[in-house]
């Protein structure tokens, strides 16, 4: 067996760890960019809610107009979204808007007459499919951050990890009392 | 004794993800709870198998008994998920799921169908159209109108032209398949089985095998295969090593040559790598939670 140069096992070692630390990073980086391109699909159905609520405030204003308080409130959580701009800010406001229609809906269900009127029961149904798509969206980005976050944290790839600055995600945690979707039960 | 697993039982956190799927599709129509006449069921499975020949569209049928801890949303949109209803990338799928204890059912939407088969048409179909024949233990009908409903809900706006994949080849061969590089793999076998076994080294293997660990690693991120395939090499280089000479020195040719023989007879047509049956299985869609539920 001919002899090897130290030499040659120093730079097939070098090699090893470049290439390992090359692929490490780079699966870094695509789960990091899978958790942000998650959170912009929550972002796109917390959207959906917003520009569904004018339509639904238009409809039932007509037939609750007392109950003025819910719309005021309803608008300022709107607006607070629109102003928020990191993730937990936004992720609070968000939080808000849901709790606001949900309290709309409880008052809805005063006005017998608007809840068969059959503009607002599409709307309704509207509702239901954006509030079940916000909480299918939000399970995929907390799976995406679980994945990543123990990516980074397992052995050996939390040296590059450190190296390179990859910081944790925060898990989506809801806001007091919006864990789940609001009920839109209309079939008692 | 007994505490000890006790306690080693108490360190494994108990699966809480309730979701148990109800199996594999063996058609567009899927009937777990067996409530539906098999004369209505192949007319259905037709009527779908064409529907996808014409638009490319998947719409599925799934009839399960219950459904365990989960709501008929949770449930549908993880099952929609397990099989990949729609053409992948297109999304073009559509999900009708019933619980027949629950006495619930959703039409689950693929996110490329979610503009043609809207909530509010979702909606009506399953509060409005089908709760009758149901009510009525009408499975077939019920099942029937639900289907029938769904495909006129995307006639209404679907223009079948741009996003039609007729040619199942085409989306199958988008995935890499080990079977299709089998006989490749097998001519390197050989190729490196005979200088191995000629080579009188037992470590030459060792190292080819450690070179194709770090290719294997290096394209696939994952670094477990490093050992893997130096253990392999080394192993696979001492097995011919030895033979080798057992087989062609000494004329002992049947030791060797039978695994092989056994490998190369496969059955024609037949893929070794995936799953056999009529169905070939959903192109690989997802949903994202749109459509409609109900209850009868």
């Amino acid at each position: 067996m001919p002899k090897i140069k130290p030499i040659w096992i120093i730079i097939g070692i070098v090699v090893l760890i470049v290439l390992w630390a090359w692929s490490g990073y780079n699966g870094l980086v695509s789960k990091d960019e899978a958790v942000v391109s998650q959170w912009a699909n929550v972002e796109t159905v917390y959207q959906r809610r917003l520009d569904l609520i004018p339509n639904i405030v238009n409809t039932v204003k007509g037939s609750a107009a007392q109950d003025e308080k819910i719309f005021t409130t309803l608008a300022e959580a709107r607006s607070k979204y629109a102003g928020a701009s990191s993730i937990n800010e936004k992720a609070a406001a968000a939080g808000e808007v849901e709790s606001a229609v949900a309290r709309l809906l409880v008052i809805v269900e005063n006005y017998p007459d608007l809840k068969s009127q059959e503009s607002f029961q599409a709307l309704i149904a509207e509702l239901e499919g954006t509030e079940n798509r916000i909480s299918v969206e939000r399970r995929r980005y907390n799976e995406e951050v679980q994945v990543y976050n123990v990516l980074i944290r397992k052995v050996p790839r939390n040296i590059l990890a450190n190296l390179f600055g990859f910081g944790r995600h925060e898990l989506f945690e809801a806001a007091q009392g919006a864990e789940d979707a609001p009920v839109v039960d209309f079939e008692e | 004794m007994r505490r000890i697993i006790a306690i080693i039982l108490l360190l494994f956190p108990i699966a809480v993800h309730a979701y148990i799927s109800p199996g594999n599709p063996s058609g567009f129509v899927n009937d777990f709870a067996g409530v539906m006449s098999s004369a209505s069921k192949q007319e259905l499975e037709g009527l779908l198998q064409d529907y996808e020949q014409k638009t490319g569209n998947e719409i599925s049928v799934a009839i399960v008994q219950q459904l365990g801890d989960e709501t008929v949303e949770t449930y549908a949109v993880q099952l929609y998920k397990e099989w990949g209803i729609g053409k992948k990338g297109q999304d073009n799928g559509a999900l009708f799921l019933v619980s027949v204890t629950d006495r619930q059912m959703r039409i689950e939407t693929g996110y490329g169908l979610e503009p043609d088969l809207t909530d509010i048409e979702s909606k009506r179909i399953v509060s409005n159209v089908v709760p009758p024949y149901f009510q009525a233990r009408d499975w077939d009908e019920g099942v029937r109108a639900a289907v029938v409903g769904m495909i006129s809900a995307i006639g209404r706006d679907y223009a079948p032209s741009a996003n039609v994949a007729r040619d199942p080849a085409v989306h199958a061969q988008s995935e890499f398949n080990i079977g299709d590089y089998f006989w490749l793999l097998i001519f390197v076998f050989i190729w490196f089985g005979s200088i191995f076994a000629r080579s009188r080294s037992w470590w030459a293997g060792g190292v080819v095998g450690a070179v194709a660990g770090v290719i294997v690693g290096f394209a696939s991120g994952a670094w477990y295969w490093l050992p893997v395939f130096i253990v392999f090499g080394l192993v696979f280089d001492y097995l011919v090593s030895t033979k080798y000479r057992d087989t062609f020195i000494k004329g002992n040719h049947g030791n060797i040559m039978w695994p092989l023989l056994f490998l190369m007879g496969g059955r024609p047509g037949r893929r070794w790598d995936k799953p056999g049956g009529g169905f070939g299985g959903f192109g690989g869609g997802i949903s994202g939670g749109g459509g409609a539920s109900g209850r009868w």
